[in-house]
C-alpha cells in the first residue's frame, strides 16, 4: 500500500471520529461537552490537513514504497490468541490459560523444538506465576474448576 | 546540620540499612517487571509496615520509591517495554542503542544518570525543602493549565519533520483523556454504559499495550522459523564496559544538571507528575543537541529521561515534608504511612519527629548510592539472560509478562483488554507513522489541562486575562509559544536562507 493512501484512509477515519465524537458530546451538559466539543472539532481540521497533504504533497512526491500487507495475516492470528485467553482467564483460570497461550505464541513464532517447548512454557508460566502471587500478592484468576 | 548528621548515623545502623538495601533491591525487580510500579509495591507494604520501627519502615518505602523508577528503564532498554510509566521515554534511544550492541552502555548511561540526578535532588531536598516548597504554593488553576500547554508544546520539538502527525496524536490523546468522568462536574462521557471507563482508560495497561504487545505483534509479522529458532546464529552482545567513560560523564554532564533540574522544578508541583518533567528534559535535551538524531540510540536520549524522572523522586517529598502536601501518588502514600505511625507531615514534622523528617531526607540520598552497583548488576544479568534467549520464547514470555502485568494493576481482566486494544493501535500507530509520545504526553495533560481551564475560568468569571495577569502562568504561556512556534521559524529561516544561497549563485 502506497504512503500515501495510508495517509488518505488514516485522515478519513479520523474525519469521521471527529464527527461522531463532535455529535455524541454536543448533547452533553454544558461544561462537560465543551473540551471534547472543541478537541473534536480540532482533530477534525487536522485530519482534513492531513487528507490534503496525502492526495496533493505525498502522492505527488512519492517514489515507489508499496507495503506488502499479506504479514498482517500472523498478526491478526496473534491479536485473536490473546483475546481468546482473555476471555478463558475466568474460566479456566490464570494458570491454565496461560500455560496454553504460551504455548501457542511460542510455538507459533517459530519455536519448534517439542520437548523443550513444553518444559520452557512451563517453567515461564510457574516464574511469573511465582513473582506475581506468591512473592507480589497479586490474587490471580482462579477459574471456574479452582474456586472453592 | 545535626540532624543530618543523625539520620546518617540512623541509616548506618545495620537493621536500618539492611531494610534499605532490601527496599532498593525490591524496588529495582519489581521496576523492571511490566505493570508493577513503585505505588502498587508501596500500597502493599505500607499495611506491613503498621508494625514495623519508624526507622525501618521509611528505609524500606524509600528505598523502594527510590528504584523502582529507574528498575523500569531495565526492560524499557533490553526489550522496549517500559517497566513503569517513568521510562516510557527511555525506550526512543535506549532500545536502539542496545539493537546496536551497546545494551550495557545504554544501561550504564541510565545507570549514572538515574543516581546523578537522584543525588541532586536528594541534595536539594535535603537543604532547600522550604525554599521550593513556598513557590510550590504559588500554583494554582492558570499555572497548571498553562503548565499542560507547556508540556504540550514540547511535542513540536519532539515532533522532527512529522509536525502534523504529532498534532493529531497530541489531539487523539487529549480526546481519550475525557473518556470518564468529567473533572468540573462529574459527568460520565464516552463511557458507553460500561463502568470500568468511569475512571478513564487505564494508564498503566495502555502502556504495557503501546510497547510490549505492539513489539510481539511485530515479531509475529515477520515471522521466518529459521531465523527465530537459531539461537547459535543469533549475535549476543558481549555487555563489557557499562560505566560511561570520563568522555562520555564529561558529554553528559549538561544534560544530568538540565534535566534533574527540570525534574527538581517540576517535581515539587504537587500533581504535576514526572512524565511531565521527563518529556521536558527529552525535549530540552533534542533543542540542544541539534546535531544529533534522537530515536537512534543518542546516548542524551537516555540520560535526559533518566536524570529527570529520578530527580522527580526527591523533589515530589517537599510539599508533603514540608506542607502535608503529597506531590504525587506515591508520595500520597507516604503520607498514609506516616499516619499509620503516627506522625503528622508538615512543618509540624521536622519539629515534633526530625529524626523522621530526616531520615527520610537522607534516606533517598544513600539509597541512591546503593542503586547505582545493584542497578549495574541487575542490568547486566537480566542483559545476558534477555539476548540467550530465542526471540520466539522471549516473545512469548513478553506476552505472558504483559497480560499478567495488566491485569495485576487493577485486578481486573478489563485492563487486559485495554492492553490488546492498545497494543493493535501502538501497531498501527507504527504501520501509519504515527509516534507514540505525543499520545501519552496529551493522555496525562488532558485532564489537567481541562481542570486548570474551567476553574480558572470560575475564578476570573469567565475571563481569559487571569492567565497573563499572573506572573508565572505568563511566562509559562509565553516559552510555550515560543517552543511550538521555534521549529517553523527554524524551517522558514533555512527556505529564505537557501533561497538567497541560490541567488548569489
Amino acid at each position: 500500500m502506497r504512503e500515501w493512501v495510508k495517509d488518505a484512509i488514516l485522515s478519513t477515519v479520523l474525519i469521521i471520529i471527529s464527527i461522531a465524537t463532535y455529535f455524541v458530546s454536543k448533547d452533553y451538559p454544558d461544561i462537560a461537552s465543551h473540551f471534547p466539543v472543541r478537541l473534536a472539532l480540532v482533530l477534525g481540521a487536522l485530519s482534513v490537513g492531513l487528507l490534503i497533504k496525502a492526495v496533493f504533497i505525498t502522492r505527488v512526491k512519492e517514489t515507489e514504497k508499496i507495503q506488502d500487507l499479506s504479514s498482517l495475516k500472523n498478526v491478526f492470528i496473534v491479536v485473536f490468541g490473546i483475546a481468546l485467553y482473555t476471555i478463558s482467564l475466568r474460566y479456566l483460570g490464570y494458570l491454565i490459560s496461560s500455560f496454553c497461550l504460551l504455548l501457542f505464541l511460542i510455538s507459533f513464532l517459530g519455536f519448534t523444538r517439542k520437548l523443550h517447548l513444553i518444559i520452557t512454557t512451563f517453567g515461564c508460566v510457574m516464574v511469573v506465576y511465582v513473582a506475581f502471587k506468591m512473592i507480589l500478592g497479586v490474587p490471580l484468576p482462579l477459574g471456574l474448576f479452582f474456586q472453592g | 546540620m545535626e540532624h543530618i548528621l543523625g539520620a546518617f548515623m540512623d541509616l548506618l545502623h545495620p537493621s536500618v540499612f539492611a531494610f534499605l538495601f532490601f527496599g532498593v533491591t525490591l524496588g529495582l525487580v519489581v521496576g523492571s517487571l511490566p505493570g508493577m510500579n513503585d505505588t502498587i509495591t508501596l500500597a502493599v507494604l505500607i499495611p506491613v509496615t503498621f508494625s514495623m520501627d519508624p526507622r525501618h519502615a521509611f528505609a524500606l518505602l524509600v528505598g523502594v520509591y527510590c528504584s523502582a523508577c529507574y528498575g523500569g528503564s531495565i526492560p524499557a532498554i533490553l526489550l522496549k517495554i517500559p517497566g513503569t510509566a517513568s521510562s516510557v521515554v527511555t525506550t526512543i534511544d535506549g532500545y536502539p542503542m542496545a539493537q546496536r550492541g551497546e545494551a550495557g552502555q545504554a544501561l550504564g548511561i541510565s545507570t549514572t544518570s538515574s543516581v546523578f540526578g537522584g543525588l541532586m535532588s536528594s541534595l536539594i531536598l535535603m537543604f532547600l525543602a522550604p525554599v521550593l516548597a513556598s513557590y510550590a504554593l504559588k500554583f494554582g488553576p492558570p499555572e497548571y493549565f498553562a503548565l499542560s500547554i507547556l508540556g504540550l508544546s514540547t511535542v513540536a520539538g519532539m515532533s522532527g519533520n512529522k509536525m502534523l502527525k504529532s498534532l493529531i496524536v497530541c489531539a487523539i490523546g487529549l480526546m481519550i483523556a475525557t473518556i470518564g468522568m468529567s473533572p468540573q462536574t462529574g459527568f460520565p462521557r464516552f463511557y458507553f454504559g460500561n463502568p470500568y471507563l468511569l475512571e478513564g482508560i487505564p494508564f498503566v495497561p495502555m502502556l504495557i499495550g503501546l510497547f510490549g504487545v505492539t513489539s510481539v505483534l511485530e515479531v509475529a509479522e515477520s515471522i521466518d522459523s529459521d531465523l527465530i529458532d537459531a539461537v547459535k546464529d543469533r549475535a549476543i552482545p558481549k555487555i563489557q564496559k557499562i560505566l560511561p567513560n570520563r568522555q562520555m560523564v564529561k558529554r553528559l554532564l549538561p544534560t544530568w544538571i538540565k534535566s534533574a533540574g527540570i525534574g527538581n522544578v517540576i517535581g515539587v508541583i504537587p500533581g504535576a507528575g514526572m512524565i511531565m518533567a521527563i518529556y521536558f528534559a527529552y525535549d530540552q535535551a533534542v533543542r540542544s543537541n541539534k546535531d544529533k538524531e534522537f530515536g537512534t540510540g543518542v546516548p542524551e536520549g537516555i540520560a535526559a529521561p533518566e536524570a529527570a524522572n529520578n530527580a522527580v523522586v526527591a523533589s515530589s517529598m517537599v510539599p508533603l515534608l514540608s506542607l502535608g502536601v503529597p506531590g504525587n501518588s506515591t508520595s500520597a502514600l507516604f503520607l498514609g504511612a506516616l499516619m499509620i505511625q503516627g506522625l503528622r507531615p508538615g512543618p509540624s514534622l521536622f519539629q515534633n519527629s526530625p529524626d523522621i523528617a530526616y531520615l527520610i531526607i537522607v534516606g533517598f540520598f544513600v539509597a541512591n548510592l546503593i542503586m547505582g552497583p545493584l542497578g549495574i548488576l541487575l542490568g547486566k544479568f537480566l542483559s545476558r539472560v534477555i539476548f540467550s534467549i530465542p526471540k520466539a520464547v522471549l516473545s512469548g514470555a513478553i506476552a505472558l509478562l504483559c497480560v499478567t502485568g495488566a491485569f495485576a494493576v487493577g485486578n481486573s481482566i478489563f485492563n487486559i483488554w485495554i492492553m490488546l486494544l492498545f497494543g493493535v493501535v501502538g501497531y498501527l500507530f507504527n504501520k501509519l507513522d504515527l509516534p507514540h509520545a505525543p499520545l501519552i504526553l496529551a493522555m496525562i495533560l488532558g485532564s489537567m489541562m481541562e481542570r486548570g481551564l474551567y476553574q480558572s475560568l470560575t475564578l476570573s468569571k469567565g475571563s481569559l486575562m487571569i492567565f497573563f495577569t499572573r506572573p508565572i502562568s505568563l511566562v509559562m504561556l509565553i516559552a510555550a509559544f515560543l517552543f511550538a512556534i521555534a521549529p517553523l521559524v527554524k524551517y522558514l529561516w533555512k527556505k529564505i536562507h537557501n533561497k538567497r544561497s541560490c541567488t548569489i549563485h
